[in-house]
């Protein structure tokens, strides 16, 4: 096979790899669809030109995300608000159903659920939950403390799941 | 931590390998080992972790931007792929070879050039707003665009949606439906819009850079193209119409340029 053949082929394969994850992402950060077919496109095509530059290419995945959170920071300029810890939340006993509720979600519903969330635990609970990533690979994409991500997990997955109750309420 | 504190870290913190380097999901694990409720509490927060994943995953994203991917990689392949040929050794050294001979010429073979008297004189000697050319050479060279697209419509919608006026004086080959990316830019305070096309015969790519006219009210711009050479192998030419000063950049050169703009 050709460098040339190689090189396209390297490139579908993570297209494929990573297609689904990244789009999921940037649909989850911009609410839009149009937005995240952007912004997913773009994120290959600086790969294409750039990503040889990468040295460890093990690092690929974290080097799309990075790439196309700072796009979408770049194109929507907008600082990060985090409201404080609501007491009331903390004190809620939650629905013990939760888990079955959440099986019964249809796909989209769960990715619009993890929109309403607050911007500054959308972004680390999106990575959580759809790539599984690990805080210091999420502290990476996200250039924020690993301490800043542990604790807006878990502020992020209590709201998901007092949004989630008050959904299955009405 | 008290029990209370305990049943919120256990509920919420987030599932997997992870969680062991959490201090707090630590030491609320340690409670929970003498305490049922708060074991429950945990398997039911790694349950519905399991839970919303597996349901995140059942929401396929649309196939529609990978063709569209799949078609501008097809049209760029060359370009996407130049910069790999550079990785092998035995080009790289050439290619130092080539730059160590040509600047070894340069230095010591080419005379020093007098003026020539047949020299067209340039639109920067000539027009007093020069640092608008400057400030345009600064862009060209810098440019990255943000928004691309090869949807003629979807370029104008952006420009439109960040308050500048799409262009509407193209030269006669060429129209927004050759445009494949675009951005606003700034100069001074000043809004610039740029707009980065294939030639319509495919061969190179053409960036026009379009400034609102008044705000260079003295800037004296030709009502037709005037041409002149440019950084690199580049060439540029400007005009005006009504309400814009268009610059625009050819990358490969005066006679792709000319051939454009019919002159």
């Amino acid at each position: 096979m050709s460098r040339k053949d190689q090189s396209t082929a390297d490139f579908a394969n993570l297209v494929k790899e990573h297609y689904e994850g990244l789009y999921k992402f940037a649909w989850s950060l911009s609410k839009n669809e149009e937005d995240a077919a952007d912004l997913t496109q773009n994120t290959f095509l600086t790969w294409a030109r750039k990503g040889h530059t990468l040295r460890d290419q093990a690092k690929a995945k974290s080097w799309l995300f990075t790439t196309l959170y700072r796009e979408f920071l770049r194109q929507y300029r907008r600082g990060q608000k985090v409201s404080p810890m609501d007491q009331e939340l903390m004190e809620t006993r939650e629905d013990p159903d939760l888990p079955h509720t959440a099986r019964k979600l249809e796909g989209r519903e769960a990715l619009e659920a993890l929109q309403s969330l607050e911007e500054a635990y959308r972004e680390p609970l999106t990575l959580f939950y759809l790539e599984d990533m690990a805080y210091k690979d999420i502290a990476e994409v996200l250039d924020i403390p690993i301490g800043t991500v542990m604790s807006r997990l878990s502020r992020g997955k209590a709201q998901l799941k007092s949004i989630l109750t008050e959904k299955k309420k009405k | 931590m008290n029990t209370s504190e305990a049943r919120y870290v256990l509920s919420n913190s987030p599932s997997g390998a992870d969680a062991s380097t959490d201090p707090q999901l630590r030491e609320a694990m340690e409670m929970a080992a003498s305490d049922p409720e708060l074991q429950n509490i945990r398997e039911a927060s790694v349950a519905f972790d399991d839970a919303f994943r597996e349901a995140l995953t059942r929401c396929p994203a649309p196939q529609a931007p990978v063709d569209a991917l799949a078609r501008e990689m097809a049209a760029h392949a060359p370009a996407a792929n130049r910069s790999l040929a550079w990785l092998h050794p035995t080009a790289f050294a050439a290619a130092a070879v080539l730059i160590l001979f040509l600047a070894l010429t340069f230095t010591f073979w080419t005379p020093p050039e007098a003026p020539s008297s047949t020299t067209p004189a340039t639109l920067a000697s000539t027009l007093p707003a020069a640092p608008l050319l400057k400030a345009t050479e600064e862009l060209y060279l810098n440019m990255k665009p943000a928004f691309r697209s090869r949807e003629g419509a979807r370029i104008a919608e952006y420009l439109r949606s960040h308050d500048v006026l799409v262009p509407t004086s193209f030269p006669r080959t060429l129209s927004l439906d050759h445009g494949i990316a675009c951005d606003v830019l700034d100069v001074n305070g000043n809004r610039v819009s740029l707009i980065c096309f294939e030639t319509p015969d495919g061969s190179g790519k053409v960036h026009l850079f379009s400034f609102t006219r008044e705000d260079f009210p003295d800037f004296p711009v030709p009502e037709s193209p005037w041409m002149e050479p440019s950084v690199r192998s580049s060439a540029r030419a400007i005009w005006a119409d009504q309400h814009s000063i268009h610059v625009l950049y050819s990358d490969d050169g005066e006679k792709n340029l000319r051939q454009l703009l019919d002159i």
